[in-house]
Parts: C-alpha cells; sequence; structure tokens
C-alpha cells in the first residue's frame, strides 16, 4: 500500500508563483516523504480518460495534467516516465490511475493541494524515521551514548557504540535536541530529513555540564561549591587499576599518598589537610549514594566519574561525615542500544624504583676489619679480625649477596576486565567483571582481586523507574609484614627492613640449602636472614565487600522527584599470619600465628525528595530534602596462638596451638539518623544561592547531646552572563564563589559515652581455693562529648577564556576544626580503670585549622590534527594547632609527644623518646630531635672537650649551653606535611595515537628517614650498618665528611685521661636531625601511549574500536631522599605523625601492555 | 501534555504527599546504645552475683592499695640507698611527690566499685535478690569502703569523699573533705555494716563478718581517739566494740605463736580478716616483703636495733622475724647469725611472710605467695581494748590487763622473757606498754606500726608531717599536702 499525503497548499498557474512553488517543493520535499498522515483530498476523485494506445508514465502524467488541475512534478533523473505503466482501464480516479500507474516501480507520489509530485519508494516508506551518525565536531569520532530528544517530549534514545541512532519522530514541525555531556547540545529541527549526521562541539567550558552534587545532580552552572571531577577517561589507563592511585595529582586540594608500595598496599586521601589530631582524616567514599566505600576494592572500569566535594557548602549535606570532604563515585549505566561488550587486558612488570647504595662483599669486608680494629676492649676481643685477608680478596671478586636483589624480584600485573552494557529506552544493564593479580616486587608477596558489578535501571511506567546496583569484591593478598605491623611489633625479622642491614658478606643460604644464619661479631648478627623473613612469613588477608544499592524513584509530577533508596555494604575481613620456626617470631615459641576475622556491616536508607522549578525565564529553583538512617555493625574475633603441633599445619590447625588466647572481641552498633534540607536558587543565571542544613542524630553520643547540626551557605555570581562582560569576547566564563559551613567528623567510637564495666580485678575473696571473677568500672563516661567540627569558608573563581579553550579554577579556603578529641588525663580520685591504668577520659579539646590556595588550569593550547590537553592543579595547605586544651592547672598546652610505634628498635617511638609533636602553632606533622651539626673536626677540639667529646665524635647544637646533649636541647628537626603539591596532566593526540603522561610531585617537606638509623649504624660495638656512607667516615685526614669517626677505644680512654674530659651526657636517642632529609619529589606518575585501530580495520573484524596500549607508572622520579620512596609513610592514620618512614614496603615501577576491545 | 493538565489540579497534594513519604520512610530510632559486648554500670550489677563481682573487684583494689612495704616506721631498716625505701626518719624531704601513687589511685579505685555497687543497690537494680541478700551485699560495700577512707584519711589527711550519690567525679571537680567528715562516713558504713552482715560466712570464709566490721570500728574509734583528732570520748566507744567482741567469745589466740602465720592457720578464729591468698590464687603483696633467699624482694628488713636488741627473746621473736640463715661456710645444714653488721643484704628480715611459713614449690610455681595477708587478727582486737580501757578508766582494768597478757603469754610460750603487764601500772605506762607489744605483735602488718606511731606521736621531732604526698596530678587539683 502506497502511502499518500495531501497538504493543502494553494496552487497558481502563474508563473511565478510556479516557480516559488518549485522551490517550496523541493525544500520540503524530503519532510513530506517521511511524514505520515493520510488525508483524502477534493480531487482525487475527478474522473482520468486514458487513451489506449499510450500506456507510458508520461502518457499517464500528461492525461492527469490536461484533465485536471494538478501538476505533476518529479525528477527527470529519479523518474524513468518512458516505462510502460499496466493501466487496464480506461477510465479511473485520479487516485486510482497513480496507483495503478506506479504499482510496480520504485516511485511512489504526494499529493499537496493541485501538486503532485513522484518520489523514489524508500523515502516515502521511512518517513518517521530519523537516522544519523553523531560524532564529535573535532576529532570525527562517532560519540557513543549521546542523548537524541525530541525536543518538548519525554521521548529519547541515544547514541550506539559507533555513534548511530534511529528514532521515530510523529510530528511535522519536530526538532531533535542532541545532549551530551561535555558537548555544546544542539536542536536540528526535522523538516523532513531522514538522517540526520550530527558533529558536537566539545563544550570545553561545560556550562550545561551536570555535575554530581550529594543527593542529587545539578547543572554546573548552578553550582556554588567547590568541586573537583574526574573523568572514567583518565582511570582506566593507569596500570595499577586502583582508583585511589588514579586520583593522585588529578585534583586541586587533593592529595593522595601511597604509603606504602605493597601490592593491595595502602594510600592516604587528604583533602585540604588533614583535620583531626587523633581520629581518621580519609575522605568519605560515597558510591552511587552508599556512603562508606571502599576505593581499593573498586574497579576503575566500572567508574562514570569521580567527583571530589571539598568546600563546606558542597560537603556539609553530609552533615557530621563530611569533615574530611567527601568522593562521589558514579559507575557506568547501560546505555540504550545495541549491546557493548568491552573487554580490557592488560599484563606488566614491576620492578623496585631504586635501590640504597650498600657496600659490596668486599668493601664490607675490609671495612669490618677496619671497624673492629678501633674495638680493643671487651668484645669482640682485641685484634679480632671478622674476615681473613684471603675472605676479603674473594668478597672483591664476587661482590657477595645482594640482599636487595634476593628479596626483591620482578614483580607481575595482570589484569582482565570484561564488560557487558546495553538497553533500551525503557531499561538499562551494566555487568562487569574484573581480575586483578598482582604479584608484588618482594618476594612471597602478592594481591588478587576479583570484582563483579550488575547495575540495572528500569523505568516501571512513565513517572516510576527502579535501580539496582550490586558490587561484589573479593581480594586476597599475601604480604610479609613491614614497616610497624608484626604481630607484636617487633621490626626484627621483616624482610623490608633486614634486606639492607644484612651485609653482602653473607650467603642467603647455607651449604646445606638452609637459610643462613648471620655469623657473629660483625654486622648485623641478631637479625633474622631476610630471604627468609620473607619467604617463612605468612600473612594472609581475604576481604569479601558487597555493595548494594536498590532505588525507587517517583516522578509523580514534573519537576517532583522522589527517591527511595535502600543500600547495605556488607564486608568480611579475615586475616591469618602464621610465623613458622623458622622466622625471628616463630622461632622460640613453636610457630606464632594470628587470626583475626571482622565482620561489618552498613545499612543506609535515604529518601530524597527534590523539586525543582523554572518560574518564568529568570528564576530556577530547587528544593532538595533528604532523611536518612544508616546503622553500622562491626564485630570481630582475634586470636594469638603459638606452639603449634607443626609448621605443616601451622595456623590452620588453631586446635593444636599449645597456648592460644583471644586478644581482642567486640562487636559495635552505630545508629545515624538524619535530616536534611536544601535550597539551590538561581536568578537570571547569573546569581545562585545554596543554602542547606542537616541534623544528624547519632547513637554514639550521650543522651541529650546526640543531634548535631550542619548548616551552609553558599553564593555565586556568574559575572559573565552581565552585559558587561559578556561584551568582552575573549571571557566566556567567569563565575566568583564564595561559601560557609560546617562540617562534622564522625570518629567518636560507639560506647563512647558510657561508662564501661569489665573483668580484669579478679581476687580470691570467698577464700576459696582459687580466683573470683571481680568486676571494676573501667572507662569513664564523658557525657558531653560530642562531634569535632569544621568550620569552612571558601572563596572561588572559575574563569574561561577564548571558548572555553583556556580555563583556570581558583579557590581559597580556610578551615578551622574546634572541639577536638583527645584522651585527657583524669585526676585518679575518679577511681576509673584498672589498677596500673592512669584514668583518662576522651573530651573536646583544642582547635587547629587548615588554610590553602588551589590553583587548577587546564587547556587546549593546540588543536587540530595534533591535539594537546592539559591541565595542572596545584594545592598549597597550610595547617596550623591554635589550641590543644588546658592543663588541670588552667594553663594552656604548648606541646604534647605522640607516641608513634611499640618501639621496633629505632629508639624513636617510645613514651620517653617521642618523635612526633603537637605543638601550639605549629602545623601537624612536626618532628622534635636533636639538631646534628656534623663532626668535630681537629680545629674544634676544644669546644668538643666542653662536650665531653673528641674530634671525629658527632656534633649537637647545645641549645642551651649547658654542654649535654639531653632533653632540653629537642628542637623542631622536620616538617612532614608538604607545602605545596602539583599534578602536570597531559594529553596527545595525533590521528591514532594518543600519548597521555601525568606528572605529580610535593615540595617543601622533610622525611625522617629511620631505615638509616639501622643503615648507617656502628654503635653496638659491632659494624652493623651497610650504607657506603659509611666508607666515607671521619679520619683527621679525611674531615670534610658528616660521618662521624671510629676511634679506637684505648686511644679515646687515653685522651680522656690526658684531656681530663668531662662525662659525655649525648643523649640523643635517634631523634636526630641527621636522619632527616628533604622528601621533596617530582615523578612521571603515569605514561600511556595507545593507538585505536583505524574504524576500517576495526569493521572487518567486527569490532567497534580496538586499541592497544603501554603504560608504564612510576618511571621517572627526581628527589633527594635517599631511602626508597618519598611518598612512604609508616603511619598513616593521623597526619600528626606522618613522613616517619619506618622501612615500609618499597614502591615499585611498572610497565604494562594492554588491548582494549569493544564489540 | 494532557497528563499535566490532569495532574496540577493534584499538584501540592503530591508534594505534601512525597514530603510526608520521606519522612515516612526515615526509620524511627531513640538512638540509644544497647552494647552488647559490653557492659555498663547501668546494665551490670543486675543480680548478687554481679553485685559480688562488683565487691570483688573492690576488694581486689583494695588488696593492690594496701602496699605493705610503707617504708616508714622505725621498725624498718634504715639503711637503703634509693628513694622510695628510705626510713621515716628522713621523711617526708625525701619523698617524691608520687610516693604512695598506688595507696591513693587503688583506694579510690576500689571506692568507686562499691560506690557502683551501692548505687546499683539504692536504685533497686539488683534483682532476684532477698531482702537479707541485699543487706549483705550491702554491708560489705560499705565495709570495704569504711576500709579504703580509714587508709586514705590515715595516709593522706582531708581527701576527696565521694559516697553513692556524689556527683560524677568526671565531669565535677571536688575537693578535699575535713577529716571529721571523712570518719563520719567511716563510722557510718561500719554501723550499717555490722547492721547488715552476718556473724560468720560458712562458705565464703574470705569475706567480711559483723564481727570484723565491729573490730574494723574499734580500731577507728580508737584511731579517733588519738591524733589528729584527740576525741578521748571515743575511748570508751573504742573499749565497749572491742570488748562485744572479746565477750562474745568466739574468738580466741592460736595457742603457739609459731603457728600463727603458719598457711594452715588462716582459717583460725584469730585470723579475723586478710587479704587472701591461696596457692591457686597468690598474693602479690608478701612478696616484697621476703628475703631474696626464698625468692622475694628483701623489703621486709628490719631495723638492727629494734630486731636484735629491742625485740624481747622469746619464740614469737624467732616466729616473727629472722635473725639467722642457713650457714653455708663453716658448718653447712645449721643455722647463723645473719652478719648485719656487714652490709644492708645482711639486715635481719621479717619472718611472718617468709621462711619458714612458705613452701618454695609454691613460690616457684606461683612467683606470688600464697600467703594471706591479715588485715585484722583477735591479737589486735585484745590489744585495741586495752588501750581503750586503760584510757577511758584513767588506769588498767583487770579486763584490760588480761587483753595484753593473753598476747604477750602466748609470745613468751614456756621460755620468754617479755615482763606481762600489772594491774599496778600507771595510766601512762600501762598504755606505753600497749603500744611497744603493738609494735612488736604487729610489725610489718599492712603499716600497723606507722599508724601508732602518727597518731601517739612517736615520730621523730624534726618531722614536721605525717601525712603522704597527694599523687602529682590529683594535688594540683586539690592542693597538696603541707612540706612537699
Amino acid at each position: 500500500m502506497k502511502k499518500k499525503l495531501f497538504l493543502g497548499i494553494f496552487f497558481e498557474k502563474n508563473c511565478l508563483q510556479k516557480t516559488l512553488l518549485i522551490m517550496k517543493i523541493s525544500t520540503f520535499f524530503l519532510i513530506l516523504a517521511t511524514l505520515q498522515s493520510f488525508a483524502v483530498g477534493y480531487s482525487q476523485s475527478s474522473i482520468i480518460k486514458l487513451n489506449n494506445e499510450s500506456r507510458t508514465l508520461l502518457s499517464v502524467i500528461e492525461a492527469i495534467e490536461n484533465q485536471s488541475d494538478y501538476k505533476i512534478f518529479y525528477k527527470t533523473d529519479q523518474v524513468d516516465v518512458t516505462q510502460t505503466v499496466d493501466i487496464d482501464d480506461n477510465e479511473a480516479t485520479v487516485a486510482s490511475v497513480l496507483n495503478k500507474a506506479l504499482d510496480g516501480t520504485h516511485l511512489s507520489y504526494v499529493v499537496m493541494d493541485k501538486l503532485i509530485v513522484f518520489a523514489r519508494e524508500e523515502a516515502i516508506n521511512q518517513k518517521g524515521k530519523v537516522t544519523g551518525v553523531i560524532t564529535d565536531a573535532t576529532t570525527n569520532e562517532p560519540l557513543t551514548g549521546v542523548n537524541i530528544s525530541i525536543d518538548g517530549t519525554s521521548k529519547g534514545v541515544i547514541s550506539d557504540i559507533s555513534g548511530k541512532y534511529t528514532i521515530e519522530v510523529e510530528e511535522e514541525n519536530a526538532s531533535l535536541v542532541f545532549s551530551y555531556i561535555g558537548y555544546a547540545t544542539q536542536k536540528i529541527s526535522v523538516s523532513g530529513k531522514s538522517t540526520i549526521n550530527v558533529s558536537l562541539v566539545a563544550d570545553i567550558r561545560n556550562l550545561d555540564e551536570v555535575v554530581v552534587v550529594g543527593y542529587g545532580q545539578q547543572r554546573k552552572s548552578d553550582f556554588t561549591g567547590s568541586i573537583s571531577s574526574v573523568k572514567d577517561k583518565d582511570l582506566t589507563l593507569l596500570p595499577t587499576q586502583r582508583v585511589d592511585q588514579a586520583l593522585q595529582g588529578r585534583a586541586a586540594g587533593v592529595t593522595v599518598t601511597n604509603t606504602d608500595g605493597a601490592p593491595g598496599g595502602n594510600t592516604t586521601i587528604r583533602i585540604r589537610g588533614s583535620n583531626s589530631l587523633t581520629g581518621n582524616s580519609n575522605a568519605l567514599v560515597v558510591i552511587d549514594g552508599l556512603q562508606g566505600g571502599e576505593l581499593r576494592s573498586l574497579n576503575p572500569n566500572d567508574i562514570e566519574s569521580i567527583e571530589v566535594l571539598k568546600d563546606a557548602s558542597a560537603a556539609a549535606v553530609y552533615g557530621s561525615r563530611g569533615a574530611n570532604g567527601v568522593i562521589l563515585i558514579t559507575t557506568k549505566k547501560g546505555k540504550a542500544g545495541k549491546p557493548v561488550i568491552n573487554y580490557n587486558f592488560s599484563e606488566g612488570i614491576q620492578r623496585l624504583t631504586r635501590t640504597l647504595d650498600l657496600m659490596n662483599a668486599g668493601e664490607f669486608s675490609r671495612a669490618a676489619n677496619e671497624f673492629s680494629a678501633t674495638l680493643d676492649e671487651d668484645y669482640p676481643p682485641s685484634g679480632f679480625k671478622p674476615f681473613t685477608d684471603a675472605e676479603v680478596a674473594s668478597f672483591e671478586k664476587n661482590g657477595g649477596t645482594d640482599w636487595q636483589r634476593e628479596v626483591y624480584k620482578t614483580g607481575k600485573i595482570i589484569n582482565h576486565q570484561l564488560s557487558f552494557g546495553g538497553g533500551t529506552d525503557k531499561m538499562n544493564y551494566f555487568f562487569s567483571g574484573g581480575y586483578m593479580n598482582n604479584k608484588g616486587i618482594m618476594i612471597n608477596s602478592n594481591y588478587k582481586r576479583y570484582s563483579l558489578r550488575a547495575n540495572v535501571n528500569a523505568d516501571i511506567n512513565k513517572w516510576v523507574s527502579v535501580g539496582l546496583n550490586w558490587a561484589g569484591s573479593k581480594e586476597k593478598s599475601n604480604v610479609p609484614p613491614f614497616g610497624n605491623g608484626t604481630a607484636s611489633g617487633v621490626v626484627i625479622g621483616q624482610a623490608a627492613n633486614e634486606a639492607y642491614q644484612w651485609d653482602a658478606t653473607t650467603p642467603v643460604y647455607d651449604a646445606s640449602g638452609n637459610y643462613m644464619v648471620h655469623k657473629p661479631g660483625y654486622g648485623h648478627d641478631e637479625g633474622a636472614n631476610p630471604v627468609m623473613s620473607a619467604m617463612e612469613t605468612f600473612n594472609e588477608i581475604n576481604t569479601i565487600r558487597n555493595n548494594i544499592n536498590s532505588y525507587l524513584d517517583f516522578k509523580p509530577l514534573k519537576g517532583l522527584d522522589l527517591k527511595v533508596t535502600g543500600g547495605a555494604i556488607i564486608a568480611n575481613e579475615n586475616n591469618i599470619s602464621y610465623l613458622n620456626r623458622k622466622t625471628f617470631e616463630g622461632a622460640g615459641v613453636g610457630g606464632l600465628g594470628t587470626v583475626h576475622s571482622a565482620a561489618s556491616s552498613t545499612y543506609q536508607s535515604s529518601n530524597i525528595l527534590t523539586y525543582s522549578k523554572d518560574f518564568s525565564e529568570k528564576h530556577r529553583l530547587v528544593l532538595t530534602g533528604v532523611t536518612e538512617y544508616i546503622v553500622q555493625n562491626y564485630q570481630n574475633y582475634d586470636f594469638q596462638g603459638d606452639g603449634f603441633a607443626t609448621d605443616i599445619t601451622g595456623i590452620y590447625d588453631l586446635a593444636s596451638a599449645t597456648n592460644l588466647i583471644v586478644t581482642g572481641n567486640g562487636i559495635t552498633e552505630r545508629e545515624t539518623m538524619s535530616y536534611l534540607g536544601r535550597a539551590n536558587y538561581v536568578f537570571d543565571s547569573k546569581y545562585a544561592l545554596t543554602a542547606s542544613y542537616r541534623a544528624d542524630g547519632s547513637s554514639v553520643l550521650a543522651p541529650g547531646h546526640k543531634w548535631a547540626y550542619f548548616p551552609a551557605l553558599a553564593l555565586a555570581w556568574t559575572a559573565s552572563n552581565e552585559t558587561f562582560i559578556k561584551n568582552i569576547t575573549i571571557v566566556s566564563n567567569l563565575k566568583l564563589r564564595g561559601s560557609w559551613g560546617i562540617l562534622g567528623n564522625q570518629n567518636i567510637s560507639p560506647y563512647s559515652t558510657l561508662a564501661s564495666v569489665g573483668g580484669g580485678a579478679n581476687y580470691p575473696y570467698n577464700g576459696g581455693g582459687s580466683y573470683d571473677v571481680g568486676y571494676i568500672v573501667n572507662s569513664a563516661s564523658n557525657s558531653k562529648l560530642k562531634w569535632e567540627s569544621t568550620e569552612q569558608i571558601n572563596v572561588g573563581l572559575d574563569l574561561g577564556l577564548f571558548k572555553g579553550r583556556l580555563t583556570a579554577t581558583i579557590d581559597i579556603y580556610k578551615k578551622t576544626t574546634k572541639d577536638l578529641l583527645f584522651p585527657i588525663t583524669l585526676p585518679s580520685y575518679t577511681g576509673i580503670g584498672a589498677s596500673n591504668v592512669v584514668p583518662s577520659v576522651m573530651t573536646n579539646v583544642g582547635s587547629m585549622e587548615n588554610k590553602g590556595i588551589e590553583i587548577s588550569f587546564g587547556g587546549d593550547p593546540v588543536d587540530g590534527n595534533f591535539k594537546w590537553n592539559t591541565s595542572i592543579v596545584l594545592s598549597i595547605n597550610r595547617s596550623k594547632i591554635l589550641d590543644l586544651g588546658k592543663d588541670n592547672e588552667g594553663n594552656d598546652i604548648q606541646q604534647l609527644g605522640q607516641r608513634v610505634s611499640q618501639g621496633g628498635g629505632y629508639g624513636i617511638g617510645t613514651n620517653l623518646n617521642p618523635i612526633a609533636w603537637l605543638i601550639k602553632g605549629e602545623p601537624l606533622g612536626t618532628l622534635k630531635g636533636h639538631i646534628f651539626e656534623g663532626v668535630w673536626g681537629t680545629s674544634e677540639e676544644a669546644e668538643a672537650n666542653k662536650f665531653g667529646q673528641m674530634p671525629g665524635d658527632p656534633k649537637y647544637k647545645d641549645l642551651n649551653g649547658d654542654y649535654k646533649i639531653n632533653a632540653s636541647d629537642l628542637a623542631i628537626i622536620a616538617h612532614t606535611a608538604p607545602k605545596f603539591s602539583l599534578g602536570f596532566n597531559n594529553r596527545f593526540s595525533y590521528k591514532n595515537f594518543e600519548l597521555s603522561a601525568s606528572v605529580q610531585g610535593v615540595f617543601g617537606n622533610q622525611i625522617f628517614n629511620a631505615g638509616r638509623i639501622f643503615t648507617e649504624k656502628t654503635n653496638w660495638g659491632l659494624l652493623t650498618g651497610t650504607s657506603k656512607r659509611l666508607l666515607d667516615h671521619w679520619t683527621p685526614t679525611n674531615q670534610n665528611t658528616d660521618v662521624p669517626g671510629w676511634i679506637v677505644q684505648s686511644v679515646r680512654t687515653q685522651y680522656r685521661i690526658d684531656h681530663n674530659l668531662p662525662d659525655a651526657v649525648i643523649s640523643v636517642n635517634g631523634r636526630s636531625s641527621e636522619w632527616v632529609e628533604d622528601g621533596s619529589y617530582v615523578r612521571l606518575k603515569t605514561i600511556n601511549l595507545s593507538y585505536n585501530l583505524p574504524n576500517s580495520i576495526c569493521q572487518k573484524v567486527k569490532m567497534d574500536r580496538l586499541r592497544v596500549y603501554l603504560s608504564g607508572g612510576n618511571l621517572f622520579t627526581i628527589t633527594k631522599y635517599t631511602g626508597y620512596d618519598p611518598e612512604a609513610s609508616s603511619f598513616s592514620a593521623s597526619d600528626g605523625r606522618a613522613g616517619i618512614d619506618n622501612s615500609n614496603y618499597p614502591q615499585s615501577k611498572t610497565f604494562t601492555m594492554g588491548i582494549d576491545v569493544t564489540f | 501534555m494532557k497528563k499535566y493538565i490532569t495532574y496540577n489540579m493534584r499538584k501540592y497534594n503530591i508534594i505534601i504527599a512525597s514530603a510526608v513519604l520521606v519522612c515516612f520512610f526515615a526509620s524511627c530510632s531513640d538512638l540509644l546504645e544497647q552494647p552488647k559486648n559490653v557492659v555498663t554500670e547501668v546494665n551490670f550489677y543486675s543480680n548478687k552475683g554481679e553485685a559480688e563481682a562488683g565487691l570483688i573487684g573492690a576488694m581486689a583494689q583494695a588488696n593492690a592499695a594496701a602496699n605493705v612495704s610503707l617504708g616508714l616506721d622505725d621498725i624498718q631498716y634504715n639503711g637503703y640507698t634509693d628513694v622510695n625505701h628510705q626510713g621515716y626518719r628522713d621523711f617526708p624531704l625525701i619523698m617524691t611527690s608520687d610516693y604512695g601513687l598506688v595507696n591513693w589511685t587503688a583506694a579510690y579505685k576500689s571506692v568507686l566499685n562499691v560506690n557502683t555497687v551501692i548505687r546499683a543497690a539504692n536504685e533497686g537494680r539488683i534483682l532476684k535478690v532477698t531482702a537479707t541478700e541485699l543487706a549483705e551485699i550491702v554491708g560489705q560495700a560499705k565495709f570495704i569502703r569504711a576500709f579504703n577512707y580509714f587508709n586514705l584519711v590515715r595516709l593522706y589527711g582531708a581527701v576527696p569523699l565521694m559516697k553513692e550519690d556524689s556527683p560524677n567525679p568526671v565531669t565535677d571537680s571536688y575537693s578535699k573533705s575535713p577529716i571529721e567528715d571523712i570518719y563520719a562516713l567511716i563510722t557510718k558504713d561500719l554501723t550499717d555494716a555490722i547492721a547488715n552482715l552476718p556473724d560468720s560466712w560458712p562458705d565464703n570464709p574470705g569475706r567480711p563478718t559483723s564481727w570484723v566490721a565491729r573490730g574494723l570500728l574499734a580500731k577507728v574509734y580508737l584511731t579517733m581517739a588519738t591524733a589528729p583528732l584527740n576525741l578521748t570520748a571515743n575511748y570508751t566507744l573504742a573499749a565497749t566494740q572491742a570488748g562485744l567482741i572479746i565477750a562474745s567469745g568466739n574468738f580466741t589466740l592460736i595457742p603457739d605463736v609459731a603457728d600463727v602465720f603458719k598457711i594452715d592457720s588462716k582459717r583460725e578464729s584469730e585470723m579475723m580478716f586478710a587479704f587472701e591468698a591461696t596457692t591457686d590464687a597468690a598474693n602479690g603483696l608478701p612478696v616484697g616483703l621476703a628475703s631474696k633467699n626464698s625468692g622475694g624482694y628483701s623489703d621486709g628488713k628490719l631495723d638492727t636495733t629494734f630486731a636484735a636488741h629491742e625485740f624481747p627473746v622469746q619464740p614469737r621473736r624467732d616466729a616473727y622475724i629472722q635473725l639467722y640463715i642457713p650457714d653455708v661456710v663453716t658448718n653447712p645444714g645449721s643455722m647463723v647469725l645473719i652478719p648485719w653488721k656487714q652490709a644492708f643484704e645482711y639486715a635481719p628480715i621479717i619472718a611472718k611472710f617468709n621462711y619458714p611459713y612458705v613452701d618454695a614449690k609454691d613460690i616457684l610455681a606461683k612467683a606470688v605467695w600464697p600467703m594471706n595477708v591479715p588485715i585484722l587478727r583477735y591479737a589486735d582486737v585484745l590489744l585495741i581494748y586495752a588501750e581503750a580501757a586503760n584510757r577511758a578508766n584513767n588506769g588498767p582494768t583487770k579486763e584490760a590487763v588480761d587483753a595484753i597478757n593473753a598476747v604477750i603469754n602466748r609470745a613468751n610460750g614456756t621460755t620468754g622473757t617479755e615482763p606481762i603487764a600489772t594491774i599496778g601500772m600507771t595510766m601512762q605506762a600501762f598504755e606505753d606498754k600497749v603500744i611497744q607489744e603493738r609494735k612488736f605483735e604487729f610489725c610489718f602488718e599492712l603499716g600497723s606500726r606507722w599508724y601508732d606511731m602518727v597518731r601517739k606521736g612517736l615520730t621523730e621531732h624534726h618531722i614536721t608531717t605525717t601525712l603522704f604526698p597527694i599523687p602529682e596530678f590529683d594535688a594540683k587539683l586539690l592542693g597538696q599536702n603541707p612540706g612537699y
């Protein structure tokens, strides 16, 4: 059946009019062909008489034109009028004649008033359908996921992987709207076109971009707060496949530090510094609305976007959890159209980024002999030489054991990602699976991550939609303990610091293949073989994590949206360790094993009501109301055992342990109820206001103090929308922002406000044969305990120049945190705690501030075939402790020493000798110690003698001039917080090649390189150090050095008598500026070269896209730091103790190759 | 378009309904914490067993507070060089301001725990108990509280006074209460304890009885009658209370003085109340006093003049103090006199908690002594009576003479040389005899001699204060005792 269309266009025989008509017809030709209405015109019933002989199409046309008012138009190249038509009747209506005449041809016709147009049939058959391909205007690459909607209706489709789309258009005067995040929206009138190909122009200004904010989305142009966005493209290129690491150097104000380099290792993420003296300062991670996410377990390929909420206005909607900033993660959704399958595989190797400069066996054996010659008292006996000349000669030849090479091998990293997404305009789905296997550079260390995700969204009807996100991950790692982390806090037996302490003269294995035991009399003879320490240690962590989030979304009215969500994070952690009988700690006790088993769950119900309304053109209002309920449960069991039956079963046969004790067991619950109201109002696209108010009620606070309130206010002025600036053509965007708000920090443990009663005071009260169980009041209750609260003000400027080719954002902020949580000592008469415990109570004391500037520049300096996109982010943060509370005499506390470790042999971490201090007026991360001034030279002999020292002895600054070096000579020796940090990210593309490189660095911080205390140590009566620096030790002929001399004991004794020296009081305890180094570094964090196969080849192999790439991580670092890695920090929970490097697992450089295929 | 027109009519209803819905979905919770593996003052002490666990904890703390080695009186060796063992003659000049920290802190820990139990009882939170059981719980608690405050007031003078209904010391600050108020609480608590405690605990022989409370009350009255309060009217009260115990006939002295500190004697009626120990649940107190040659720390060294010359030659001397050690040089197997003139390691040492009463096997197995440390012995009651009755009567009575002579006679046994007391003695002579007898009988028993010296003004002339220093941190809030 041929479809016909009649339009009532008035027709005149006038020639001019006819010409005009032809033009009109040409214009409407295609539109008409696509429209689907059918109408019957009055003239269709006119009878046409045909003569018998000639039945060509031309004769029919002539007959109709002659016998009716109709004029027939056609294109001669399209219509063959000489063809014969099969019409039996001699008389017929116009309609029937035309129907019969065109039957069996490829033609169809359209009637417009008295005009009949012939057209090709396929055009008319497809009327109502518009298809096309959407490409990027500059790259000509197809754009996937572009939203195509019919203006004024809710109908829309999304472009597929090759940029194609098809949409049904019902109304003749419809327009199509093409919108895509990051591109300027285009509106095109259909006007009869069946094919509309669109080139979208990247809108670098992103003015109409929508950003994800807490509990909703907002137009970026209307946004009043300070936010940093990172898009998925930047995430998946990283060789390590870690989201937290991917954030490093990407966003201004966001400082990510890889505090260790272990596979699956730790990072700290600080947004605008650290706000808490004792509490956790890591940012809140919100994944698809679910609070409390874990970045490490997340598959970066699942991420659509990351938004970092930095200022009070943006983060205050998270109230008591927002003080450390908020990282919002949005995971991918399926896109309407054919299913898209993506497979990404990469494989690579990892190497130690650098090795420490240690003595080889020849150097060490000679040095050890030389050092021993200085010891002519006691042990070892006088004249003892650890190595014979023959041994030294042999070591000279073979170089001995390179322990760093024995402990650090080539690591391997394999990554598989498969995702599957698709949908219709009513529903979409995205499934993904990931597998990452990272064999670390330290032998016997590895990490595996398995991840699965299913995101499904569906529209039930026009106003109700549902969705379910489920993500499951399993992480499994085995990493020998390092830094500060064995069960008993002993660093002996940790491969990471044994490796550089063992001298090269000791082989790994003895003649019968057993681990070599260090010979006594030289070197680190109390330690444990480094290879053994790594290989014989079992330390497995299994973590299973389920994130489940579902929602029901009602849109009963235009502008009204009610989203009811329910979610859960359910995680299990199982950590089992076993130090077998060969290890340092397991040796004497028949194997030492621990079990830590913990289950945590968070249930969250958030109900979000949004009402948005545009009142006329000028007023835009969005109101948001949220009620939220979160309950968090945690339960753990910890056991420690020794005396295991056999190392074969070890920790797996817990029942065989001779001693098994419960070292920890707890169950806690935390409930939070919240109400949030927020209003966004925009006037004339120039002035925007956001006001929010959140009330959080928490179970962890005392009755009567359970509720806390978090207001915030922000204003923005988009000056570029003012006429006087609109005229300045180079300025495309200029926005000024200002915000203020209060945020909280939820770091109060459950039950902190309850006075707990516990066992542990047993006594044979009844006079029987054994103890009776006694209970005592164990902890004090502070019924006035409240959250740390942070007040933040932020002023910001967004600038876009040259139509957005250059953008800049500058933010200045100041955060003041007060009511800092700190345990304060209570008078003993309170009676709290066990008999040997000094009573204390967690109290809100003190305050601190962070202020800083964040600057980011972005732009596309070069465009065209060769493209360069670049961004620079610069963050400057300064923290300062304002108040530490008062002592019990009412005086301000000026400083507090912080304990940093359980011991560890560095001599720096005890309560008596704290190195980390909280000092009023100083930043967080201040270390105190003695100022090392090198070595006394022979010219300074008289001065040295006053200290009881002699030339060649280490020289420390005597601050009070008493010729003693003791606690009163402690000075600030290091600030561990960077003065500023920088990220420099670039993407270059040329045809199918793309090169991206990101450089990241921090400047102006110091690191306490505790490892050097070991590598440069000589003071145990042995040459225990292995550092090459020791070869440069002081001698009367080598005075230009800061390595102290090796002075023969008898010489020293005689010297002391001859010079009548006082007793030297040099009480340094490792806290010397000698070990403080500049921690600044600049690092080529990642580099990635990828090649996209041309479309023509892809299509031949039935692929939409194929990319191969090479990636490198940490390839290149410039730093003065002499330890393994300038990012290392052994104490990461609080920045008060950051920057102390107790030999963490070193970072590695990574090279990977990968392939990324899309079907 | 049409659908919106329809809905617009109900627009505001829908907005309101949605808002209501949001609130409806919000769960309602009172946000109260109900910990599962943490017990609190509020949910613990809910039955007899839990309340008694609180008493056990309190008694454990009181035990920790009882620093036997006060190191201060005139019977202790005076030649130590380290600061914490120097004798009372240099007191308080050489004392560090945290000397006696444990006596203070542990006593207050004990007080907090009994207060918590008493509060639970008063608030009716101890359930499933009979009225008698509840009274006994409160009686024990008050006894323990009185015991702690009696020690605190004697060592530190005026101290913060915390009762079960006092404000929370974590949030409210305290100051020192006058000595009179402390004693008022002690006597009230002990009077209540006498009324509420049973006469005996057949199944729980370690617990305080009403007789023990009465004995302690007698001692409290006697102390109040002397310095610093000098309420001499209390001599009568002390004599009355002690007299009731004697008259009851429930208590006798262990006949042979050599048996008094035998482990097997700990349930004899003379041993009225003690810090308990068993071989399974040993007590750490005596270990410090015992000699190094039996595994202790040798803190129980005696003043040589007292031990070798002042102490009467009688069986008690050999039972209570150790003057001889095994001879390993000249005549192995025999005993020789400790050569105390040579060096301080050889000073005579207290034998009460030492050889020959402890078994080396137990010591090695437990590393602490399985010996009870007496808090109240019947011998003490007899001497309290003797002292109080003498004063109340302005001279010795027959009963007072009998009471002290019972102790002397036992000490002398069949061979002793210590003269007995007589009715013809003056009041002062008799009292001096009692105080001296206390010195011999109770040497090294929980500071007994120190307390006697303080209340009778026997300390040496240059000592201006007899109070301990309040621990540094608390002293900043409360004010330090004079002299520090």
